[in-house]
């Protein structure tokens, strides 16, 4: 870890931290409206879109709602910002330098991906407004429900490796031996993995927290403004870290030791990951928070175990 | 009252609602069509009964008996209540009672007329809650009283219009 | 257990998806909803009012801007109003007109709704789908009248336009082909596991408490109650061709929306008919003269997409009606949403209140008026409003 202080901040500040984060999440989300659009006979917007979308919001007035603490109201956007932002400097970093990685660094991105449904949560619960109050709770109970699987879809790929905790070791396991997707407990951890990502982005079937059309936008119900503009953007980055977290764990990283053309398909894998999930999203309608944790609970849960044991014998 | 059972009794005793593809159209019977003029008069044979076409009776009844004779349209003959028409005429203000009986594609209007000056009825919301709405409409709109009707508050008009402002009032000169 | 605390979530008094004005007050216990209020008075544009100042050949215009959607079930029950007053027989080729263009308005409508239900939940493909496909439907619909929306078709004695024999042939090609494209999104939603899950046992409507509310259309079918004003009460053309009626026995959103889609059906085979017996018949009158204005009353009834349209009409003689009165199918069936959502999750309830296809401003028809309760313009202001209007428009030119 030889790492000096100016090279921290531009690993965390420009790439690929904040800076590169953000404009692939807002590329990102391009593309998942794009895609949407033509799935459904429409044109979609031009590619700057969000870029537009994300600056028009940033120019329009903040406004607090009566009787929520101010600070905290507008501080929790900031602070899951900047959580994202480290979650995947962690990530990426790890994956362009494997050996440089820090011991329990698997540990620091899962409770990094704790803090946006908390960030969320809080920020709902200090807007003062009953539907902002169901969002949050909802938010919390889907929180419960993948959070469980979400682990158990980890622990296998742990086991499968035989212990390993960095996410460097983890990686250059995967480039000598293969991708744990290719393996049946690392397929089976895969699919529960991926479903807990649609939740934890709030996506069709699972955006129960927002569903702008039974509790109008839910938790970020009262935000306006640049603080939205920041909710927004953070949560167009966790997009984009979602599925870097799914490459990096499960399809071998984005960047192989191979050289050449694998480089280029490398850098597809986040993106037909997106691609999937923009086709659950559209052609599922939104589950009810108790079929969710039925759903998460039962089947997922389930899923994962038997992933777990099975890597556990060694398949 | 009869009570949600018998109710539903009466229905199927009626023929109103039978049968997965439809019910019985006993549409074009002309039997059937007396057999209900026939219950009309027995049943209530002070009022004035017009058979005005085939499907289209209109009903002068006594205003103290409104609950008694729709009881019979709504739950004996198992009509639908399709809505009520409140109007302004020179001689008081009537309420025309639309009922349909769907098996015989018939318009049951009860009528009964209220004097000007205390315009007072009895509220049919104690047959089911589909009257509702539309005796709150003519309370606010008419200022026709409905003893009975437990919700009194504006439906259409705003909620801090006056008490005595009904709009659909004419005055006759 | 403690007792959760109670509540209120509104969803209005703008909803914020269909786009009208309404407030439906929930009560809830944290997610579940104990209590519904229902407030209407948002809408108030004074149809019965306007109606009595107009003229009998007027009427079908007004009544026609009601709604935008039953945009002709409208002036359908209303020239059916006026003609049980006047007691006029319409001639056959109109009857089969009404049935064509009152049948195309049911496909659209049932599309646009089952667009809509989509979109309430969380699913815009199949929101975009169904109005895709509503399109080749809205063109017939222009082919026939001459517009997408608000027809104007209909006069007393009558229709205005003829169908002539050529048009029919291009008319069943895009019928054929509308037909085959609803066939595919009625598999779609109906073998949807998910959808099947979601809306299955949702805000049921027992037949006792449909029977009490009197509700109507596909509301009422779906709950077991065989009523369908086509069928019951024989007018335009409807006794002369083959149809069924659809009742299903659940009462929940799903049978809504299987009783709709299946509807679809029914009226492409309708039309198809009716287009069949246009084309045999002679050319000839599309309207009967009314000879004298109507003394008496008149009431005429109408299966509008949403249920059964009410409209009573009372004349003297003179050219304008003494009382109008209009009754749409959302008055009866909003109100069921009090029992329909009772004891269902926030979530189930937003579906719930769409699923009986509310039309918020047939169910207000009444007057405008300001906070202090004085009519704020009548229909001469606003017509004085609109032509200074005009007039500085012109005048800025």
């Amino acid at each position: 870890m030889n790492m000096s202080v100016g090279w921290v901040f531009f690993y965390l500040l420009v790439f690929p931290g904040f800076l590169f984060t953000s404009v692939v999440g807002l590329l990102y989300t391009w593309i998942d409206r794009k895609v949407t659009a033509r799935v459904q006979f429409r044109v979609g917007p031009p590619l700057l879109q969000p870029f537009y979308d994300f600056f028009k919001l940033l120019g329009k007035d903040t406004f607090v709602p009566e009787g929520a603490p101010r600070s905290i109201f507008l501080g929790a956007p900031l602070v899951g910002l900047a959580s994202v932002s480290v979650l995947s400097t962690v990530l990426l970093v790890s994956n362009m330098f494997p050996q440089q990685a820090f011991a329990g660094d698997l540990i620091v991105v899962l409770y990094l991906f704790v803090f946006v449904p908390i960030i969320l949560i809080i920020g709902a619960s200090a807007s003062s407004n009953p539907i902002s109050a169901l969002g949050a709770s909802r938010e919390m109970t889907l929180y419960l429900a993948y959070e469980l699987p979400l682990l158990f879809a980890l622990a296998t790929i742990i086991v499968k490796s035989g212990g390993l905790l960095k996410i460097g070791d983890l990686l250059q396991w995967q480039w000598a031996n293969h991708p744990f997707l290719y393996s049946a407990s690392g397929a089976i951890a895969f699919v529960s993995a991926f479903l807990c990502m649609q939740a934890k982005l709030g996506f069709v079937p699972f955006d129960i927290a927002e569903a702008e059309q039974e509790i109008m936008g839910g938790t970020i119900l009262e935000y306006s403004g640049p603080a939205l503009a920041v909710l927004k953007l953070t949560k167009a980055m966790l997009y984009f870290t979602a599925s870097i977290f799914l490459t990096v764990f499960f399809w071998g990283g984005f960047r192989s030791p191979r050289q050449g053309w694998y480089h280029i398909l490398g850098w597809l894998k986040p993106v037909a990951i997106i691609v999937l999930i923009i086709l659950i999203k559209n052609t599922n309608p939104r589950l009810r928070i108790d079929q969710a944790l039925r759903f998460f609970w039962s089947i997922v849960l389930v899923l994962s175990i038997v992933g777990f044991i099975l890597a556990a014998v060694g398949l | 009252m009869p009570d949600e059972v018998t109710k539903t009794k009466n229905l199927e005793k009626n023929g109103a609602y039978i049968g997965d593809k439809g019910f019985c159209h006993q549409r074009d019977s002309e039997a059937e069509f007396k057999r209900v003029e026939g219950q009309c008069r027995e049943f209530y044979p002070e009022g004035e009964l017009n058979l005005v076409r085939k499907r289209r009776w209109y009903w002068e009844i006594a205003a103290e008996d409104v609950v008694k004779v729709a009881d019979f349209c709504f739950n004996t003959l198992g009509c639908r209540f399709s809505i009520a028409t409140g109007e302004d005429i020179p001689r008081g203000f009537t309420i025309l009672y639309h009922f349909s009986l769907d098996r015989l594609g018939l318009l049951i209007n009860v009528r009964v007329t209220l004097p000007h000056d205390d315009p007072q009825v009895d509220s049919l919301s104690v047959l089911g809650r589909g009257f509702e709405w539309i005796e709150r409409e003519m309370h606010e709109i008419l200022g026709i009283g409905f003893r009975g009707l437990g919700d009194t508050r504006h439906l259409l008009l705003p909620d801090d219009s006056p008490d005595d402002y009904h709009p659909y009032r004419r005055s006759f000169g | 257990m403690a007792e959760l605390e109670r509540k209120i979530i509104p969803i209005g008094p703008f909803h914020p998806l269909q786009e009208e004005a309404e407030y439906f007050k929930l009560t809830v216990e944290g997610e579940k909803v104990v209590g519904l209020d229902i407030q209407l008075g948002y809408m108030h544009r004074g149809h019965e009012k306007i109606c009595e100042g107009k003229t009998y050949d007027q009427i079908p215009f007004v009544v026609e801007r009601i709604c935008g959607i039953c945009s002709t079930s409208h002036p359908f029950a209303c020239v059916q109003a006026i003609e049980d007053a006047a007691g006029i027989e319409i001639p056959p080729r109109a009857a089969y007109i009404r049935t064509i263009v009152g049948e195309l308005e049911r496909l659209h409508s049932h599309l646009l709704w089952v667009g809509l239900a989509g979109h309430f939940l969380g699913y815009n493909t199949v929101w975009m789908w169904a109005w895709k496909y509503r399109e080749p439907v809205l063109e017939m619909l222009e082919l026939i009248t001459g517009n997408r929306n608000h027809y104007a078709m209909f006069k007393p004695g009558g229709v205005r336009r003829d169908i002539e024999g050529g048009m029919i042939p291009p008319l069943l090609q895009v019928l054929d082909a509308a037909d085959k494209k609803i066939m595919m999104l009625t598999k779609a939603i109906l073998d949807d596991p998910v959808l099947h899950r979601r809306l299955e046992g949702v805000g049921v409507l027992t037949k006792e408490k449909a029977v009490e509310y009197s509700v109507v259309g596909p509301t009422a079918r779906a709950s077991g109650l065989a009523t369908d004003v086509r069928k019951d009460d024989p007018h335009a053309a409807y006794d002369w061709i083959e149809w069924e009626e659809i009742v299903l026995h659940e009462g929940d959103v799903f049978a809504k929306a299987k009783v709709r889609l299946l509807e679809c059906f029914e009226s492409t085979k309708i039309i198809r008919q009716c287009l069949g017996k246009l084309k045999d018949l002679p050319a000839g009158e599309i309207d009967a003269r009314m000879e004298y204005p109507p003394d008496g009353k008149g009431i005429g009834r109408y299966e509008a997409p949403r249920g059964e349209v009410f409209h009573y009409v009372k004349g003297d003689g003179s050219l304008y009606p003494v009382r109008y009165k209009i009754r749409a199918p959302s008055f009866m069936n909003i109100k069921s949403n009090e029992v329909a959502v009772l004891g269902a999750s926030v979530a189930d309830a937003a579906i719930t209140l769409a699923a009986v296809d509310p039309c918020y401003c047939c169910t207000e028809r009444i007057a405008a008026f300001n906070t202090k309760g004085k009519l704020l313009y009548t229909w001469d202001d606003l017509v004085k409003l609109s032509q200074e209007k005009t007039a500085r428009m012109g005048g800025g030119s």
